[in-house]
This record gives C-alpha cells, sequence and structure tokens, in this order.
C-alpha cells in the first residue's frame, strides 16, 4: 500500500468549522467532515440545514459550540425530508425562494428510519437539495449494520457478516423522476464540488449520495480515509455518475480498474473474506460495469 | 357582521382556516378530517386561500413539515385525529418543545384495536403530556370560533406554543348546525398579523436542538410550563376579544350554563352539550344539578374549577376516554384539583359513549339521578365509577379478538 496519504488540506470555509472545543466530537479520518465542509462552502451562506440524528449531528453542535455559520436544526432521526419540505415552503410563502434547504445526513437516517421521508419529499419533487454521507453503518450508535452497509461487511449486528447486498439509493431517487441524481466520494473532491454546483443550480429534489468512510468502523488507520475512498472508486466498487433528468453519465471512469481484493484488503470489516467471497464480489462489481452505459 | 350559514364542524374548520390564512398546510387525509382538508385544497386552489397546501406521505411527516414550516416563520395549520395523532405524536413534543405555534384539527376519533371510526377522545388525552393547547369544542360554532381564536392564543408571546382544536369524529364533523359565520376583514383585525418567529432565518443563523446536559434540560420544561400557565389568562382574554368583536358569548376554560348547584355533572366535547338538556329537565323535576363543560383540558383549569365547584357537594364527572387499569381523565384530575379544598364534594366517575356510542338526554338524567340516590356503584366511597350502557351479557360472549376469523364464501 505504500506511505499513507494525508488528509488533503480542504479550504476552510467559515460556514462550517469545528469549534477548538468541538474538535473531539468528530473523530480524527471522519469522511462527513469534508462532505460538510465543501457542502457549507459552496452553498452558504443563503441556506438552511437539517440534520438528523447522525454523527453529523454530534459535530454539528454543543450546548454552547455551533459549528455551522446557517441556521441549523438537530433533528428527529426519521423525518429530515418532511420538515425541509415544510421550511421550504414557509420560504416560498414569505418570499425567500433564493434560499437552499438542505438535509445531510447519515446513511440510516437516510435509506432505512428516514426512507418513506426521503421518498416521499422526492415524489412531490420538493425544491430541497438532500445529501447522503454514506459510512455504510448506523456509527452514531457505534456502527450496526444499516441497509447501506456492504455484503459481507462485519458489524457489531452481523457478526456473521452483513447477508444481504448494499441498497442502490442513488438508483431508487434516481427511479423517482427527480431532476437530478449524483454519486460522489471525499476523494475525489473535484467532482464532488462540480455536482454540488451543479446541484444547486438545478430546482426541485437533488439527491446527492457521498461515500464519506469511517475509520473506526471500517476498521483502517484514521490517516487513510482519502486512500480507502480512492480505493473504493478505483476498484469500481464505488461508482461516480450523475442522473439529470433521467440520463445517466459516469463522471470518473478508472483508466484501468483495480481488482476488488485491493480494497478490501484495506479494511480490517473485510478481513474474514475468503477468496471465493472476495472473488464473488469481484463478479458482482464487474457485472454492475458491463450493464452501466 | 357575522352571518349565519349552515356549516358541518369539518365545514366550520375549513372556514375558520380560510379566515385565518394559515400560509403553510401540510396534510394527510384521515377519516374523518379529510373533507375538511378537500374544501381547504379546493379554496387554495381557487385561490380564496393563499397558502402552500402539501400533500405529504404521513401524518407523522405532516407533523414534521408543520413543524418546519413553523420553524421557517409561517403561520401553520394541519389536521389529524386517532391512529394519525398517535402516529404524528413524535413531533408533537417537537412542535412544543420547538415552541412552534402549529393550530391543529383532531377529529377525535376512538383509537384501534378494535377498530373504530366514531368518536371518542382517547386519542387526544393519550398525548395529554406532549405540551399542546387542547381546547374541546360543543358544536359547529364553537368549532369555527375556536379555530380563529387558537391562532391568536398560539401566537401570543407570552403561549408561543401549539395548540389542538378537539371536535369529534361524525358528531361534530360531519353534522350541519347552523353557525354564524364572521367577516374576512373583521378576522384579519382581529388576528392581526402573523406571529411566528423564525427560528431558522439566514439574517440571523441559529444551531437549534443541541444535545442538552441535565443543567438545561429542566429550564427548558419549566419556560413551557410557564407558557402553559399563561395560556390560562390568554384563552379567556382572545374568548372576550372574539365575543366583543364578533358577538356571541364570551368563551373561557370553562362554562357553567347557570350556578351549578349542590350536585354538578362536569364534561366536554358533545356529551357536555347534550348534558345541558339533561340538567335543564333534571332542574324542572326539581333536582338541583348543574352542568360544567371542561373547554381547556390543556392547560387545565383547576383553579377556576375550583372555584366553581367550591358549594358543591356532589361531583358527576363524564368522561369519553378510559384508561385500563385506571380513571377517566376528568375524573382523576378534577377530583385532583379539589383535593384539599375545605369540605370538598365527592366525586364519582361515568365512562361514557366510547367508540361513539351514542349518550343521550335520558340515559344522563337517569345516571345523575342514580348518582343523587347514591345507588350502586354510586355507594362505592372510592372509585365510584359507572360504565354507562355496559351490555354485561355480551361480556359473557368470547371476546371478538377471540374469535375465529370469518371465513370467505
Amino acid at each position: 500500500m505504500g506511505r499513507p496519504t494525508p488528509l488533503p488540506t480542504i479550504p476552510r470555509s467559515r460556514r462550517f468549522s469545528l469549534p477548538p472545543v468541538m474538535k473531539g466530537t468528530a473523530c480524527e479520518g471522519c469522511g462527513a467532515l469534508p462532505a460538510a465542509d465543501l457542502l457549507a462552502d459552496l452553498l452558504g451562506p443563503k441556506m438552511a440545514v437539517i440534520c438528523p440524528a447522525s454523527c453529523a449531528a454530534t459535530f454539528s453542535l454543543s450546548y454552547t459550540n455551533a459549528s455551522w455559520a446557517v441556521p441549523f436544526v438537530h433533528w428527529i432521526f426519521e423525518s429530515a425530508p418532511a420538515a425541509a419540505t415544510g421550511l421550504r415552503h414557509a420560504y416560498d410563502a414569505r418570499g425567500m425562494r433564493d434560499v437552499q434547504v438542505v438535509c445531510f445526513a447519515g446513511d440510516s437516517g437516510t435509506l432505512d428510519i428516514g426512507f418513506q421521508a426521503l421518498s416521499g419529499a422526492a415524489s412531490r419533487n420538493e425544491n430541497i437539495l438532500y445529501i447522503c454521507y454514506d459510512n455504510e453503518v448506523a456509527m452514531n450508535t457505534q456502527g450496526q449494520a444499516t441497509s447501506s452497509s456492504p455484503a459481507r461487511a462485519l458489524t457489531p449486528t452481523t457478526p456473521g457478516g452483513v447477508p444481504t447486498l448494499k441498497k442502490d439509493a442513488p438508483r431508487i431517487m434516481a427511479a423517482h423522476g427527480v431532476p437530478y441524481v449524483a454519486t460522489a466520494a471525499v476523494s475525489h473532491l473535484a467532482d464532488y464540488r462540480a455536482k454540488l454546483k451543479r446541484a444547486a443550480r438545478v430546482r426541485g429534489f437533488r439527491y446527492l449520495h457521498v461515500l464519506s468512510p469511517c475509520p473506526i468502523a471500517w476498521g483502517y488507520p484514521h490517516n487513510q480515509t482519502i486512500e480507502v475512498t480512492r480505493a473504493a472508486v478505483e476498484t469500481g466498487m464505488w461508482m461516480l455518475y450523475e442522473i439529470t433528468d433521467g440520463r445517466m453519465k459516469i463522471t470518473y471512469r478508472p483508466k484501468r480498474r483495480r481488482p476488488v481484493r485491493e480494497y478490501l484488503a484495506l479494511q480490517r470489516r473485510f478481513a474474514h473474506l475468503s477468496r471465493r467471497e472476495a472473488q464473488s464480489l469481484q463478479k458482482r462489481v464487474d457485472e454492475s460495469w458491463r450493464a452501466t452505459p | 357582521m357575522s352571518r349565519a350559514e349552515l356549516l358541518t364542524g369539518n365545514e366550520a374548520a375549513a372556514r375558520a382556516v380560510r379566515l385565518s390564512k394559515p400560509q403553510v398546510i401540510p396534510t394527510y387525509p384521515i377519516t374523518p378530517q379529510s373533507p375538511m382538508l378537500e374544501i381547504i385544497a379546493r379554496d387554495v386552489e381557487t385561490g380564496l386561500l393563499k397558502a402552500e397546501f402539501v400533500n405529504m406521505e404521513s401524518d407523522y411527516a405532516a407533523m414534521a413539515a408543520a413543524v418546519g414550516a413553523s420553524l421557517g416563520g409561517a403561520r401553520v395549520f394541519t389536521a389529524t385525529n386517532s391512529q394519525g395523532l398517535l402516529f404524528m405524536a413524535e413531533h408533537l413534543y417537537t412542535a412544543s418543545g420547538s415552541r412552534c405555534p402549529v393550530v391543529m384539527a383532531v377529529v377525535n376519533r376512538a383509537i384501534s384495536v378494535p377498530h373504530s371510526r366514531y368518536a371518542d377522545h382517547n386519542d387526544a388525552l393519550a398525548v395529554n403530556r406532549a405540551g399542546w393547547l387542547q381546547l374541546f369544542c360543543e358544536d359547529a360554532q364553537e368549532v369555527l370560533e375556536t379555530t380563529i381564536q387558537l391562532f391568536r392564543i398560539c401566537e401570543d408571546p407570552r403561549v408561543r406554543l401549539p395548540g389542538m382544536l378537539c371536535y369529534e369524529s361524525f358528531i361534530h364533523s360531519n353534522t350541519a348546525e347552523g353557525v354564524m359565520v364572521p367577516e374576512a376583514r373583521t378576522v384579519d383585525r382581529f388576528l392581526g398579523g402573523v406571529r411566528v418567529e423564525a427560528l431558522l432565518d439566514p439574517a440571523v443563523p441559529r444551531s437549534l436542538n443541541p444535545p442538552t446536559p441535565p443543567e438545561w434540560y429542566t429550564e427548558f420544561k419549566f419556560v413551557e410550563h410557564q407558557a402553559m400557565e399563561a395560556a390560562l389568562a390568554v384563552i379567556p382574554e382572545v374568548g372576550r376579544a372574539y365575543a366583543e368583536a364578533f358577538g356571541g358569548r364570551p368563551r373561557g376554560l370553562i362554562e357553567t350554563p347557570e350556578p351549578v348547584g349542590r350536585s354538578v355533572i362536569v364534561s366536554m366535547g358533545s356529551i357536555a352539550k347534550t348534558a345541558r338538556r339533561a340538567v335543564r329537565e333534571l332542574k324542572a323535576e326539581g333536582l338541583s344539578v348543574g352542568l360544567l363543560r371542561v373547554r381547556a383540558y390543556r392547560p387545565f383549569p383547576a383553579e377556576a374549577i375550583r372555584k366553581a365547584l367550591g358549594e358543591a357537594e356532589l361531583v358527576i364527572a363524564i368522561d369519553r376516554n378510559c384508561a385500563a387499569g385506571s380513571h377517566g381523565v376528568l375524573y382523576d384530575e378534577v377530583r385532583s384539583a379539589l383535593y384539599g379544598t375545605a369540605g370538598p364534594p365527592r366525586v364519582v366517575g361515568v365512562i361514557a359513549g366510547l367508540g361513539g356510542r351514542d349518550v343521550t338526554v335520558r340515559q344522563l338524567k337517569e345516571v345523575a339521578r342514580r348518582a343523587l340516590k347514591g345507588e350502586p356503584p354510586f355507594d362505592k366511597r372510592d372509585d365510584a365509577i359507572e360504565w354507562l350502557g355496559l351490555d354485561r351479557a355480551r361480556l359473557r360472549d368470547e371476546s371478538p379478538q377471540a374469535r375465529p376469523l370469518a371465513r370467505a364464501g
């Protein structure tokens, strides 16, 4: 694997930064931090953020400190898109159409407990920007499995490995017929930035799904977040694309896809995998790329 | 000038909503609240009401959206009942904790299981600790007036709490009555501008709902309690202002149609309306029975009740609600309010009208007579509680749930 790559320097916006006393609330190497940082940097200050129960909700505010310099609410787990709907319509009714209403949510708040609200808001094509930062577990409660956990990964509630496939959230959202859906990864910030910018210009429901690894849950050294994310993209495990008005476009195509086992080998959560299981994951990745335009 | 119209409870609520001009109305249909939503949807479509009408994906989401909209500074109305209200429960607390003056109609309907579409108060009472004002109406006129009044009460800076407008499934919602409807312009003057603070405002960025340590949580709850106590003064104040502006009688926390006398029926909702006639007829028979109608159940008007019942010797609390292993809420709370007063009246309870069972004038008169005479179960020293009209013969049958499923074909 060579030398660990340090976390890149991300332009610190004034709209999102952890106050010194909050530093301990986000773990070192947290993949959600760059996802939040770039969002605030690009969209502020005319935005309001609704963040359901999640790691992000925890590092966003304490009783005396706030990380966001825009309106922010730590919301109930399963209903951020519903609250965002209300807020959007209040702003519209009050002539504040230029304010972006943003949900910033983890994968459990998005795909499990929050899925009905998400689907509801998307079905109504509410003018909301929804960002799912995906660390593939319910990490705010110590890493239990979610429907976004990948097949075979070890979690505290799947000690034998996740028996099912990762829920394909972006495509489910695209099937709602919303104007903009995209995937991103915190290793490919230029790509994420371009998608945030595009999403900010679109009216209607916009869904961004950002792979944001967690060193603790995934089991890798905290200074390798970007490397691990990049491996997910370069091996083809995580595909970077956007779907605009139903048309899918790959935004980053690895020149030569690295073998999936290189990605798996970086993480303790896959350490128990047999060669055959790894091969079957490789096969699945190959198939998904073959099926892609 | 007010004008008389023939309106159902639902129509009266919808008309009041049109007059009160909420800006955001997130909704989800449930029987029998949906006819009201349909009227409001049409009003918005035809421009009679300028508002954002949003068809949410659930009752739960409707309340989440209501709170979100209120945090954005909008006047908000929604409506639900029974299962929908229970489904919303989590966000009822979000609304009161965030001090959002959302107004919601609750068309009181019994809760499943067993399934029922008919009236009782168990839905609203299941969430009577959620920090919402709860005003119970006795007829369509009061539905209209209370809806308009609630916007002013809830948005009052002394209160800033959400409020429920409670009226009963079918008995009120689908029954047409003569209703005096005030003019739009005068309602505008009565309500004034929208007084909802936008807590989520890009001009004044705040972070809301931090994890709150034990050093602070109590204070949050205490100020909510203070606001609810302030509502004890604001509710009658607004009732008086309404009567001055539009005529009719001023509505307050409780209502005692005439001097209560030595024996008093205490009730709320449609049963109180029926009891008005029952006590009139009992008086004609020479029996001293009065009526105290509880209009504001939250905040609970203990002081007003103590004053009104000071001279009484017997209180018959008639509850359209029940809790297995406990009592009706009026029985418990009235008794608690009277405890410790000098020579408090004896309080007996009647559980009546569950799941929409009719409660008639005759039944009320008969149960009052028996209570006065101290006939069973009113001869018991404690927990003298009658389940009105209970058919004991049916109890010998297997319970409906124990029955085998009906076979098709």
